[in-house]
């Protein structure tokens, strides 16, 4: 059997955007009389996109708001037609495109799941046969048999989410309406999703929240003014398109004079020109050699290796380790070490040597800095000449016969016995264990 | 065609759609699906008024009060099903916009639906005007000829609003446009009159009017007793079928692109 799922070849998205409304009437009636563009503006909302989505799969899609996301999806579900191209899709497709459709807002919750069905293409038994999952996994409570104009933003989301995940079907398309969920929701819907996963259902979701994507997408797909800027894993993408918001936003603050301005322009300077770059980053284990997996309490050297085309004198270097589903773990940075490093003319590299590992177990992620000088009272610094962001990480392993979960930081710890506060007011007898150290 | 094919395969989802419409309609109202027979029966009770006491309308000087009621019944009972069909029709697309924006539905049952609920209106009243010819004894074998009427009228129905609909998501004031004509049709129909009683010189108006012949089987089928002629029943078919097949065409045209217009 083929293994692809969904395939798009050359997929191309016009939208009219008609000068006045007697023309859109005229048009939508098929007059036309002189030349289209008196008529309407093209606006190309997907241009020439094509790829192939594998059964099984888990695809998120990302992108900036009118980047064309969820006009991908209307066509991708076949509610919007292509202007040119092709799409096909090898299975039964279900889609929940927008929050609550069909639904209909004095019928009740129990009314709706049937009317629903209607739309979605389900008779009476069948949905009487999913009812009782649709139905404990929307968790409504007596809401259930209240109308659905008296639910909330979540409750209204999770039936809808229910039922379209509940009807059957190889392939299903979710647009971003998960973020109205609590986290409590949010996690039956990872598991829900690992289920598909295993079942072998294909899923495309647009989803703007990071570390779902990561959790739960077997590849991500970055849209950009309609075309794809990305294809690749989770990671890959995700760090490439946070990458295009930095330099965003640093396009925004040319210009700007800060209070600390000589700095600013001599790190944009070494920034713009590309004198001094760090190449890549590698993670070294207690014996030298490079190493991917690492077990707490062992030796971490993290090796960055830089290219300059001037000798630099005194650079702040900082490296930020964070976990991947979000969060900084820890910064290091040489001026507070107090550590004295010049970059070499022509390239080199610097250790950052983590002796003791304290880290917990799981994924982590490092991001790498070069400031010609560094402030550290300000607390949204631009003044780098080099930053090194790209997905490359390391992990500590789960500690032998431990499920449990173990947090980000394994602090080396005292314990020890203290006499109870009651043990003490009733006095006499016990005072054996007193300031005895376990 | 295809469009009887598709209206045959989609029968069991139009008709609990249609159902599903008067659920929706009627949820948290008291009365319910009595309004069904309470609204039409309210209409009839305010043009009696309006008409035969007030204006003093006597199509025959024969005819007792409560026969006129029935006349008017016969044509008053098609005529709201068919403008009920018309006006909530138009809008349906456009109401179920959400429908179309988010799922593949097959739209064009949407309208189909809304003339459906018009025609289970018409229905439950001429049930009970069935009753009260029937006690009266005026009914005949002319009856058989109801379903036909009924599927006539449909066919037509459906045909209108499968354009209408489609106009009103571009042109908005559609609907308006359709309620105010559909109020000035009322009057030019022969609902509280008979064709008889229009004065020379206006009966084009009649014969222009394809609700006249409409109006004309329903009141000879069931109160009269009376065959239809042919030339007004094969001409009202024509019609009917040219409209639908018209209608029909043109929404499948539309169908791939109205998600984006909506």
């Amino acid at each position: 059997m083929d293994n692809t799922a969904i395939s798009v070849r050359g997929l191309s998205k016009m939208y009219k955007l008609y000068r006045n409304r007697p023309f859109r009437l005229l048009d939508f009636l098929g007059l036309r009389l002189g030349k289209t563009d008196r008529y309407f503006e093209e606006f190309w909302a997907l241009q020439d996109v094509s790829f192939d989505i594998a059964r099984g799969s888990t695809v998120g899609v990302i992108g900036r708001n009118g980047a064309g996301k969820s006009t991908l999806l209307k066509v991708l579900s076949g509610v919007s037609a292509p202007t040119r191209g092709e799409v096909t899709l090898n299975g039964r497709t279900s889609a929940l495109l927008e929050l609550g459709t069909g639904f209909h807002p004095d019928l009740t919750g129990h009314e709706n799941i049937f009317a629903s069905g209607l739309y979605l293409g389900l008779d009476r038994p069948a949905i009487e046969e999913l009812y009782d999952e649709i139905v404990a996994f929307a968790e409504l409570g007596e809401f259930l048999h209240q109308p659905v104009r008296t639910y909330s933003t979540g409750m209204h989301m999770r039936l809808a989410f229910s039922l379209a995940t509940s009807v059957p079907a190889d392939i299903q398309i979710i647009d971003e309406i998960l973020g109205v969920g609590d986290a409590y929701f949010f996690g039956k819907c990872v598991q829900r999703f690992r289920r598909f996963q295993e079942e072998g259902r294909t899923t495309v979701l647009v989803t703007h929240d990071h570390a779902m994507m990561l959790q739960l997408c077997t590849r991500c797909l970055w849209i950009d003014r309609g075309t794809i800027a990305a294809d690749g894993t989770p990671l890959e993408v995700i760090m490439a398109y946070d990458q295009s918001i930095y330099d965003e936003r640093d396009r925004h603050a040319t210009g700007e004079v800060t209070a600390s301005g000589l700095d600013l322009h001599q790190g944009q300077a070494l920034r713009t020109s590309g004198a001094v770059r760090v190449e890549r980053v590698e993670f070294l284990n207690e014996t030298g050699m490079p190493a991917r997996v690492f077990s707490d309490g062992e030796s971490l050297t993290i090796r960055i290796h830089y290219v300059s085309a001037v000798f630099l004198k005194e650079p702040v270097i900082a490296v930020m380790v964070y976990r991947i589903l979000g969060g900084t773990v820890c910064n290091a940075i040489s001026s507070m070490d107090g550590a004295q490093l010049h970059l070499a003319e022509g390239g080199g590299a610097v250790d950052v040597v983590f002796d003791r590992l304290l880290l917990g177990p799981g994924e982590y992620t490092v991001a790498v800095g070069i400031y010609p000088s560094l402030d550290l009272a300000d607390a949204v610094s631009t003044q780098h000449a080099a930053i090194w962001h790209k997905p490359s990480t390391f992990s500590v392993r789960q500690p032998a016969g431990v499920a449990v979960n173990l947090g980000v930081v394994r602090h080396p710890v005292r314990w020890k016995i203290v006499r109870s506060p009651l043990a003490a007011m009733s006095g006499s007898g016990s005072s054996k264990n007193e300031g005895k150290q376990l | 065609m295809s469009c009887f094919r598709m209206l045959f395969r989609h029968r069991h989802l139009v008709w609990r759609l249609t159902m599903l419409d008067f659920q929706v309609r009627y949820a948290g109202s008291r009365l319910g699906l009595l309004w069904t027979l309470l609204s039409p029966l309210l209409v009839l009770g305010a043009y009696l008024l309006l008409f035969g006491k007030i204006l003093g309308v006597k199509p025959d000087p024969a005819l007792s009060g409560l026969d006129y009621a029935l006349l008017m019944a016969c044509g008053l009972l098609p005529w709201l099903g068919f403008s009920e069909g018309v006006m909530r029709g138009t809008g349906s697309v456009l109401a179920q916009r959400n429908l179309m924006r988010s799922t593949v539905f097959p739209m064009e049952l949407i309208p189909v639906t809304a003339v459906c609920a018009g025609l289970v209106i018409q229905m439950c009243g001429i049930v009970v005007l069935l009753l009260v010819l029937g006690f009266r004894g005026v009914l005949g074998l002319t009856l058989l000829l109801l379903p036909l009427l009924v599927i006539l009228q449909a066919l037509f129905t459906i045909g209108i609003v499968w354009f209408l609909s489609c106009v009103n998501i571009v042109y908005r004031d559609t609907s308006q446009v359709i309620g105010l004509l559909m109020l000035l049709l009322m009057f030019v129909s022969p609902v509280a009159y008979t064709q008889a009683m229009v004065p020379a010189g206006f009966e084009l108006l009649v014969t222009l009017n394809p609700l006249s012949y409409l109006i004309d089987g329903y009141r000879g089928a069931l109160m009269f007793n009376r065959l239809p002629s042919v030339a007004g029943l094969v001409t009202f078919a024509s019609l009917a079928f040219v409209t639908l097949l018209t209608g029909y065409r043109h929404f499948m045209r539309l169908r791939r692109e109205l998600p984006d217009f909506v």
